[in-house]
């Protein structure tokens, strides 16, 4: 007859962690010590080591666990560089916008001044440009849209119960064909090259970032727009908003809007002047970024 | 007792004094911290049972901390050390277990 072979017996691995998790050093340790009690002088000793040893090893657990925990300070102190890097590139920016702001401003006021004596005729025209096109600031009544998020509670929001760029394009357009003279989406001024779109989560109008609430000015006869919009789509687009995703609207009419300029018109297309047309055919413009 | 003592006084130190480890050696405390953890359990359990002696605690304690990360070093090594931390910490994790469950145990007569 053979020995017989536990039927777990590939498992003992297990077994024996699972039996006799604990060191069989303590048991053992216990009995030696009840067997023979060591003296006093031995006991402290022992106690002192103990007491030394255990400090150490605490120390360094903890220590262990504290590294663990934080971060280190090579990761914190990159974050910090890269911190003052974009607010430092931020200060940057905002003082070249002003200094450009100053320029156009100044350049507008030589314009301005050098067509006074020279051509009233020219400037009365340019000045009408201006404001169509937007570049100058504007003032009169209107109507004054706000299209607000839904409120999320916190939680991270759903994509539709967020004002979309493609709502304020729909209200922005709805409010060009119903008359409207200059509009601008939260104090940035729209012009016919403005784009509003969105970038993940944020919508960009003129490449700038603007955030909920949207407000939608627009200069123009109040009543006749408020008609016309009503007589369009985009009133009942704006219901659907409210109605399906819970986006506030609101309108109110305003009898003095004033809306910024978006800044002097930027030279893209040039053409060469008094020359033979057969050239002018040629050289199909002068571009400039 | 005294080495139970001992030792949170030492933790107490290290959260106020927080001791910097060398770079080395970061790589291994994981496995040190889960190894510790496992010490401190069977010694509960030690406790509870009435066997607990400082002399043997301190020697698990530290013998498991370094085995646990001679492992994973040697592991490194070797080029299998994910697999060997990952081996290390499923050992630990059934003994500290199954001392649980013996504290448990005792501490619930359940």
């Amino acid at each position: 007859m053979t020995t017989v072979r536990r039927v777990d017996a590939s498992m003992s691995l297990l077994n024996d962690l699972m039996r006799q998790p604990i060191d069989g050093d303590y048991a053992a340790a216990h009995a030696a010590r009840v067997a023979r009690p060591s003296s006093r002088p031995q006991r402290l000793t022992r106690s002192g080591l103990v007491l030394v040893v255990a400090v150490v090893l605490g120390v360094v657990l903890s220590g262990a666990v504290v590294n663990l925990r934080a971060p280190t300070a090579a990761l914190r102190a990159s974050r910090q560089l890269l911190v003052d890097q974009v607010s430092e590139r931020t200060q940057q920016a905002d003082d070249l916008a002003a200094a450009n702001a100053a320029m156009s401003d100044q350049i507008a006021a030589l314009q301005a001044q050098a067509l006074e004596s020279s051509d009233p005729q020219l400037l009365a025209r340019l000045r009408g440009y201006e404001l169509a096109s937007g570049a100058i600031a504007t003032i009169g009544p209107g109507l004054v849209f706000e299209l607000t998020d839904a409120p999320g509670d916190g939680a991270p929001a759903e994509p539709t119960s967020l004002v979309q760029d493609v709502d304020l394009r729909v209200l922005v357009n709805g409010l060009w064909a119903a008359g409207a003279e200059a509009i601008a989406v939260n104090g940035v001024r729209l012009t016919a090259t403005s784009p509003i779109r969105s970038v993940h989560q944020a919508v960009f109008v003129n490449l700038v970032p603007v955030t909920s609430p949207y407000t939608v000015s627009a200069i123009g006869d109040p009543q006749t727009m408020q008609t016309r919009l009503a007589q369009g789509t985009t009133s009942s687009y704006l219901a659907l908003l409210t109605s399906a995703y819970g986006i506030a609207v609101s309108t109110k009419a305003a009898d003095h809007l004033e809306l910024p300029g978006a800044g002097a018109s930027v030279l893209r297309y040039a053409e060469l002047a008094d020359v033979a047309s057969s050239d002018a055919q040629d050289s199909e413009g002068v571009t400039t970024p | 007792m005294i080495a139970v003592i001992g030792l949170l006084l030492g933790a107490l130190a290290g959260i106020f004094l927080e001791p910097s480890v060398p770079t080395v050696l970061q790589p291994y405390l994981p496995i040190a911290v889960v190894a510790a953890l496992d010490a401190l359990f069977g010694a509960l359990r030690a406790i509870l049972d009435g066997t607990f002696d400082d002399r043997v605690f301190l020697v698990s304690f530290l013998s498991n901390v370094l085995v646990a990360a001679l492992i994973v070093f040697l592991g490194d090594q070797l080029g299998v050390g994910s697999q060997l931390s990952t081996a290390v910490v499923v050992v630990l994790g059934i003994r500290i277990f199954s001392n649980a469950a013996a504290i448990r145990r005792h501490l619930f007569k359940a």
